[in-house]
């Protein structure tokens, strides 16, 4: 992917762009605000990574700038303001995603997959999934492996969606329960973990080859 | 309210005031007693006595008739105080006299007589002050002169005494309230802000009136030492603010540089293991700055939350679907008490970052096979949320100091975490004006969490 990084902490800035890097993207990183949007509106992106707190122009108004000029590229916005508040105020200026320093690098990958592949598809993952011998019926909320029909928590249900939308990238913790539970809060705990757990022991238990995968330290995938 | 008056300071002030006021009174009226009855009438006494004691002599030595030319005499001479006597012989005729009448046993001593007199078809009331006398033959000499008005404004004084000192006592009385009502409430004042500072307020301040007396000035030193006090805590606060916030940078360069380490580990595989504990550490830090700085955020007022109605049933359970597997996983049986329809204004993320807390917490000292319970119901103009578990409580002495920063109880040892959840619980009840309050259940601990439900 094309990624833009828009970052004046320069070692900070360093340090994800050889992440960006080292996953296989390409990327142009720019520490000032005025010449962020400069570069964002000459070049095509998959997606923009933005500091909120930038010299010259603030990330909020060059994603205002963006989204005024019908530039509907993905941007994930980083802060060091990482309160609940900042993060609405974020997504209401057109942010994708809100990012708090500090975090770890494994939380942005996956972040920044999962942004780049959503201009692609719509998330919206409307009618049948199939991946291996299981199958996701969205509207209908039946799931089905091999053929035989596995009861599942509504919760349960809308964790196995969220993996399955993102199938075969990398879903962080702090992104299942985003979307899960719609709350921005921080757990004391990997609360998610047990249902995960629950949720393996549904699709995966007495089978070869399982579908859910731990990534260490970073999360979980869905994959064949 | 009642009996906390007959106990307060004020009654007791009021008490005391009338008290003086009536011992004053005493006092006053004692010295004019004195002046205008006791002095007077024993002058006239003192000048009867010698008149007797010269009478008697004449009467001795001179015999009868000597006597009752005296008695002439003296009763003839003006005089403001009008003289009367009367002299019986030993066979109780009446020799001379111009008292209307005496008593009929002799009195041997002073005694006081109507001695009304009529004179051209008036009547005038006097009052002899007597001394009677028998001599050894049994005649007898009573020797007086008029005390009236003095008598009469002794009998004056005793009339009114009594209601001179009622009065007194009830005017000390209602004095000594309305002044001590007053002072009262002026220090309910103090107290009022005090128990404000004490509430969590540190900006409040005693109300100064202007007028400058003792409780303006009182006031006045009260404030500047709030002052003060809010000063050293705020500069406090600020300094542990800006140490987490100027740790965070480099924290989080920190964590880059072993990240990058990590990733580059896979040629030394031995290393491995160091680096992702030194990685889990600096991660521990930044979660733990990261509350600080959050709490501090709510704490000084600078999370402009997004208040709106929320269903707390709702929140309540979302909250419970998130850790009912973790609580089956632990063997703990998680329940969900949530009363439908109750809607309040609150910041939805972070009420439910506080129950999550709560309900974190709960998990963690509740033992296999314990019960928590998660709850929500209405209470008069509350909407109180519950987390009540059967873990092993607060140990005693823990309770004020729980929802310090870093304060972890007696039971926590052996138990992860960093001592922030309750603050940060304790700063979001405060952000909603909610009341946070710890009952011990015996066994076990509920929080509860009452919330003010508006129009």
């Amino acid at each position: 992917m094309h990624i833009l990084l828009v970052e004046d902490d320069e070692s900070l800035a360093g340090h994800v762009a050889a992440g960006l890097r080292q996953a296989g993207h390409l990327v142009d990183h720019r520490a000032d605000g005025r010449e962020g949007l400069i570069q964002a509106t000459c070049e095509t992106y998959d997606v923009i990574i933005l500091d909120r707190m930038l010299p010259g122009v603030q990330g909020l108004k060059i994603l205002s700038a963006l989204r005024a000029s019908d530039d509907d590229t993905p941007v994930l916005l980083l802060s060091a303001l990482g309160d609940v508040d900042e993060r609405v105020r974020g997504l209401q200026a057109g942010g994708d995603d809100y990012l708090a320093k500090p975090f770890a690098l494994s939380e942005l990958l996956a972040r920044v997959e999962v942004l780049g592949r959503r201009r692609g598809a719509p998330p919206e993952a409307t009618g049948e999934l199939r991946l291996g011998d299981l199958t996701i019926d969205f509207p209908g909320h039946v799931v089905r492996r091999g053929g035989t029909r596995i009861e599942l928590t509504t919760r349960e249900f809308r964790i196995l969606s969220v993996l399955a939308r993102n199938a075969g990238r990398v879903v962080t913790r702090a992104m299942l329960l985003e979307e899960v539970w719609d709350y921005a809060f921080d757990p004391q705990t990997n609360i998610i973990d047990q249902h995960i757990s629950n949720l393996r022991q549904k699709i995966d238990r007495d089978q070869a080859a399982p579908l859910i995968h731990t990534v260490r330290g970073a999360g979980y995938v869905l994959r064949a | 309210m009642r009996t906390r008056f007959w106990h307060s300071l004020s009654f007791r002030l009021a008490l005391a005031y009338a008290a003086l006021l009536c011992i004053s009174m005493g006092l006053l009226s004692a010295a004019y007693y004195w002046i205008a009855v006791a002095r007077p009438l024993d002058e006239i006494q003192t000048r009867v006595g010698r008149e007797a004691q010269v009478l008697a002599q004449t009467y001795i030595v001179d015999g009868e008739a000597a006597l009752v030319a005296a008695l002439e005499r003296r009763q003839h001479t003006p005089d403001e105080r009008r003289a009367f006597h009367a002299f019986i012989a030993p066979d109780g005729r009446l020799v001379t006299g111009n008292l209307p009448s005496w008593p009929t046993r002799p009195a041997k001593g002073w005694f006081s007589i109507e001695a009304d007199v009529y004179r051209e078809g008036g009547e005038q009331d006097f009052s002899a002050l007597s001394y009677d006398r028998v001599f050894r033959n049994g005649a007898r000499l009573i020797v007086g002169r008029d005390a009236e008005n003095i008598e009469d404004r002794d009998e004056v004084i005793l009339m009114v005494l009594p209601w001179l000192f009622g009065l007194t006592l009830l005017f000390g009385l209602m004095g000594g309230i309305f002044m001590s009502r007053t002072i009262g409430r002026r220090l309910e004042v103090i107290s009022a802000t005090a128990r404000q500072v004490i509430g969590g307020d540190l900006g409040g301040r005693v109300a100064i009136r202007g007028s400058g007396d003792d409780f303006d000035r009182l006031a006045g030193t009260l404030n500047a030492m709030l002052a003060r006090n809010q000063e050293l805590f705020e500069a406090v606060r600020r300094v542990s603010d800006n140490v987490a916030h100027e740790l965070r940078t480099p924290l989080a360069r920190l964590v880059a540089r072993l990240e990058t380490l990590e990733q580059a580990a896979a040629q030394w595989p031995a290393s491995r293991p160091d680096i992702e504990a030194a990685l889990a550490e600096a991660n521990r830090l930044q979660a733990i700055f990261k509350a600080l700085l959050r709490i501090a955020r709510i704490e000084g007022g600078r999370h402009d939350g997004s208040f709106r109605k929320v269903d707390l049933g709702t929140l309540t359970t979302d909250a419970f679907e998130l850790y009912g597997p973790a609580a089956e996983a632990k063997g703990i049986d998680l329940r969900l008490e949530a009363e439908p329809g109750i809607v309040a204004s609150v910041d939805a993320d972070l009420l439910f970052q506080a129950i999550a807390n709560l309900l974190d917490n709960a998990l963690k000292y509740t033992p296999e096979g314990g019960m928590v319970r998660i709850g929500v119901r209405s209470r008069g103009s509350e909407a109180l949320v519950t987390v009540a578990d059967s873990g092993p409580g607060l140990h005693s002495g823990d309770a004020h100091r729980i929802t310090e920063r870093f304060f972890r109880g007696e039971g926590a040892r052996g138990v992860p975490g960093e001592g922030l959840g309750l603050s940060l619980v304790a700063a979001i009840a405060s952000l909603h004006n909610a009341h946070l309050d710890f009952h011990e259940t015996h066994p076990g601990l509920c929080v509860e969490l009452a919330i003010p439900i508006s129009g």
